[in-house]
């Protein structure tokens, strides 16, 4: 035991009624040392930072904070100890400003009277020492979601948080954000913070962590230096067996044109125009990759093509047949599937079963009378688990109780199973993890490979740049490039994202 | 499942329980003995068979004005209209049932059918606005309780409606009422009847009609409405995820609509019910009778499962009968059952209160455990 460790955590077992999260876990951060915690959703890396942090208990283990043996019972004795944890989904009050924000629970006050003058000395100091810059008056609603992650930064750093525990950072973020994101990181360990990364995404942890401990099942499969491995080796260490070979796309010949969006213009909720004038063509048997920075008008158009939007003007032709503001069953019926951007809100009935959420579109096909036949609807969704590879295979099991990645692939037996000419998938892989990612990313290739047209709506470069056959860049609500995959870097792609095209 | 079950049972449990303990709180501090008291209540219910007859009659219009507020809230709708939905049901019926002239069985079903027509149209007006213009049902149900109690005043102002020298409308035809055994109690057989078989006399005193069978009928239908038809399925997947659904196609404003027609049209079966079986006639109302506001309450007891409605509504209407005879027996003002009930309400309201307590109860333990 050196004075180095800033947190030891030796046989820490966590049992859950259904699963054992943690079994016998043993974790060291070092002082000063970003430390990337890897798994698949679902491998117990999360569970052990709640843990950590108070908010869940260990059923057995020890945990030491820079060497002193301790007992966390709730995130204020984490927070004593000098441990803050930023969350997934930020827990930040809309309605308040970024200062307000940050002091709230640790406010300075005289006769409790806010001293917000000196909050803001603190709060502006603690953004430039750090490289953490926010403007301290706008409220929270009207800042990007980049900025809501240093507002949380700034928060746990103005507790007095030495040891960061961060859980999925790079999320919510775009590729130059991340860039970004990875610098702040660096100037915090230097000043002698430490910090972990539970992720699983590959090369951020390649980029910037220091060691990454890499978890399976709940249990640890190694703890290692960063420099020592390549990604190809953390994933099949994560997935516990060798990663099949990346998700291959043949560029073949696309076919002849099959959806066209002609000059489209939509508003957003508050009424502005956030699509202006987006003409597209989709070829059957391509993929073509719609990105940009979130926000630019992707959501509108996801919502158009799904028919739960209207578009002011313009013309969307599947088979030269107009049909723009079909309603979404008629877009389902003339051959249209859409894997929407929000699983959550958007794609599924959290308390109805994988055999109801299968049906969602197609429930039609059981109605008998008055009656619907649950028992036939369970029997079809039995073979389409089995084809969709969706665990657990119970076609009576609620979806809200699933992980992401299961959740994911009813969407995708659902929307799939009646091949459809014509696939919006959106953000399809966002949080899943690189077994259920690449399996998507397969099911997505063999529908082009089959005919079909597909627009990929996504921010992730690797996902685009491996399975795309075109790539087209929307900036403020227009494509500003169309090119083919072959002909695009990633920096051309980042350039792209910033609204500048050659 | 099962074990959500198990907390929301001992959660119902607690919270009547609870009310309990407030009205004898309540009794106790105004003089009263809290055990006579609920001795009495017990009595007052089971005491006798024809008491129990009583509470069912009386359970029928809150059978139907919960059935009505659980189907809208299985669609994601508050449905605080049910109150105005059996008035009109009620007026309806009072119309049909004496100006039109069939025989009886063809009477009682048309009667039915009408009121049904009548609350949803009724019912269905707050679900066109709420679905074309995303007017909020909550407000829109609760002013149209108040177009339909004065339109009830109203229509009750002119002769041809208005019985001569009252304040009510002409009774039903006997072809439209459903009272039962009320020919049998008038003949000459029922004296020796009442020799032989005391038990079964006292419980034909009280005023048994069909509509008890026609509210279990209805919630059978309503169970198997929600569970096993295309409408069930459509309206549980709009009321779980509305986003959902528009995205799948499901035609969500259809559905919205629909099921406040619906729960409008049971609504309105209640009031029916409750004239062709009870009061026979519509009074001018000075105040809304609460039918449907019960309604509400007897829903959110009885988990919008209609199964459990069946059962809250017996409970509910069987504390109120009770009430009665502790007031008899005792003395005790009516407003402490009110108190317990809303304090059963209120509990049953927050079980979010008891799932923390018991949360913190289990972690507790468990610390204890792991020292």
């Amino acid at each position: 035991m050196t004075e180095t460790d800033a947190v030891k955590l030796t046989n820490i077992t966590k049992r859950f009624p259904s699963v054992l999260a943690n079994d016998n876990i043993n974790f060291v951060l070092k002082k000063g040392e970003i430390h990337a915690l890897l798994g698949e959703n679902g491998a117990g890396k999360t569970t052990l930072m709640n843990i950590l942090y108070g908010l869940q208990r260990a059923d057995s283990g020890t945990i030491e904070v820079y060497g002193r043996p301790v007992s966390i019972h709730n995130p204020n004795d984490a927070l004593s100890l000098k441990i803050g944890m930023v969350h997934q989904h930020f827990m930040l009050f809309e309605p308040f400003t970024v200062i307000e924000n940050i002091m709230l629970g640790r406010e300075i006050h005289q006769c409790g009277v806010l001293d917000r003058k000196k909050a803001r000395k603190k709060v502006v100091d603690l953004s430039e020492s750090f490289g953490l810059t926010v403007d301290p008056d706008s409220y929270i609603s009207e800042i990007s979601v980049a900025m809501q992650q240093r507002v949380e930064l700034l928060r746990i750093l103005y507790q007095g948080a030495d040891i960061l525990i961060l859980d999925e950072p790079t999320a919510v973020l775009s590729p130059q954000e991340i860039v970004e994101f990875g610098a702040i990181l660096r100037k915090l360990v230097t000043s002698g913070k430490s910090v972990i990364v539970i992720t699983h995404k590959l090369k951020e942890i390649i980029d910037f962590a220091d060691r990454c401990t890499v978890v399976s099942r709940g249990k640890v499969v190694n703890t290692l230096s960063v420099s020592d491995v390549d990604a190809h080796a953390l994933a099949s260490m994560m997935i516990g067996h060798e990663l099949q070979a990346q998700v291959q796309s043949h560029k073949n010949a696309p076919g002849p044109r099959l959806l066209s969006l002609q000059n489209i213009y939509a508003e957003d909720d508050r009424g502005h125009t956030a699509v202006q004038g987006v003409t597209l063509d989709v070829h059957a048997g391509e993929i073509l990759a719609l990105t940009g920075v979130d926000g630019n008008g992707q959501r509108e158009i996801i919502e158009v093509l799904a028919g739960v939007r209207k578009a002011s003007s313009g013309s969307i032709l599947l088979r030269d047949q107009e049909i723009q503001n079909y309603s979404p069953r008629m877009l389902y019926e003339s051959g249209c599937a859409n894997i929407p951007e929000d699983r959550h809100k958007d794609g599924l009935v959290f308390k109805f079963t994988v055999a109801e959420n299968i049906a969602l579109r197609t429930y039609r096909n059981y109605v008998e009378g008055p009656f619907l036949r649950f028992d036939k609807m369970n029997h079809d969704a039995v073979s389409l688990i089995q084809d969709f590879n969706i665990y657990p295979a119970d076609p009576m099991h609620a979806v809200g109780e699933m992980s992401g990645g299961n959740q994911q692939k009813v969407i995708i037996a659902r929307e799939l199973v009646d091949n459809p000419e014509f696939i919006v998938a959106a953000h399809p892989t966002r949080g899943l993890d690189v077994g259920a990612a690449s399996y998507v990313q397969q099911s997505l290739v063999q529908e082009k490979e089959r005919g079909a047209a597909i627009l990929l709506i996504s921010f992730d470069l690797d996902e685009i740049l491996q399975i795309a056959n075109r790539i087209a860049i929307i900036y403020n609500g227009k494509i500003i490039a169309v090119k083919s995959a072959s002909d695009l870097t990633r920096e051309q792609l980042g350039l792209g994202f910033a609204g500048i095209a050659e | 499942m099962k074990k959500r079950n198990l907390t929301r049972t001992i959660t119902l449990v607690s919270a009547i329980l609870l009310g309990f303990t407030a009205g004898g709180i309540f009794l106790f501090f105004s003089g009263y003995s809290p055990l006579r008291a609920l001795e009495k209540l017990f009595l007052g219910i089971f005491g006798r068979p024809r008491y129990v007859i009583w509470v069912m009659v009386r359970a029928v219009p809150l059978v139907l004005t919960g059935l009505s507020v659980a189907v809208a809230y299985k669609a994601g709708l508050f449905n605080i209209g049910a109150e105005g939905q059996f008035i009109i049901g009620a007026l309806v019926a009072a119309l049909v049932g004496y100006h039109v002239r069939l025989p009886m069985v063809l009477h009682i079903p048309f009667v039915f059918l009408c009121s049904m027509i009548g609350g949803a149209v009724f019912g269905g007006i707050a679900g066109i606005l709420k679905a074309r213009y995303g007017i909020q049902e909550v407000i829109s149900t609760i002013l149209l309780n108040w177009i339909a109690l004065y339109s009830n005043n109203f229509l009750l102002k002119f002769p041809g409606i208005k019985r001569p020298d009252s304040e009510a409308s002409f009774q039903v035809r006997e072809t439209a009422q459903i009272d039962l055994f009320a020919r049998f109690k008038t003949s000459d057989s029922w004296i020796p009847f009442q020799m032989e078989n005391p038990a079964i006399a006292d419980a034909l005193k009280a005023s048994l009609s069909m509509g008890v069978f026609v509210a279990i009928l209805a919630a059978i239908i309503v169970h198997y409405l929600l569970k096993r038809t295309t409408l069930g399925y459509q309206i549980r997947a709009v009321g779980f995820n509305e986003n959902a659904s528009r995205y799948q196609g499901i035609p969500v404003n259809w559905i919205k609509s629909g099921s406040l027609a619906i729960s409008g049209a049971l609504a309105g079966l209640g009031g029916s019910l409750h004239v062709l079986g009870v009061t026979k006639e519509v009074s001018r109302l000075a105040i809304m009778e609460g039918f449907g506001f019960d309604g509400i309450s007897v829903a959110l007891i009885g988990a919008s499962n209609p199964l459990g409605i069946l059962l809250s509504s017996f409970f509910f209407s069987g504390i109120r009968y009770g009430a009665v005879s502790v007031q008899r027996d005792l003395g005790t003002p009516t407003e402490i059952i009110n108190i317990t009930i809303g304090t059963i309400v209120f509990f049953v309201a927050i079980p979010y209160l008891f799932e923390r307590i018991m949360l913190a109860i289990k972690k507790r333990k468990e610390q204890k455990n792991a020292n």
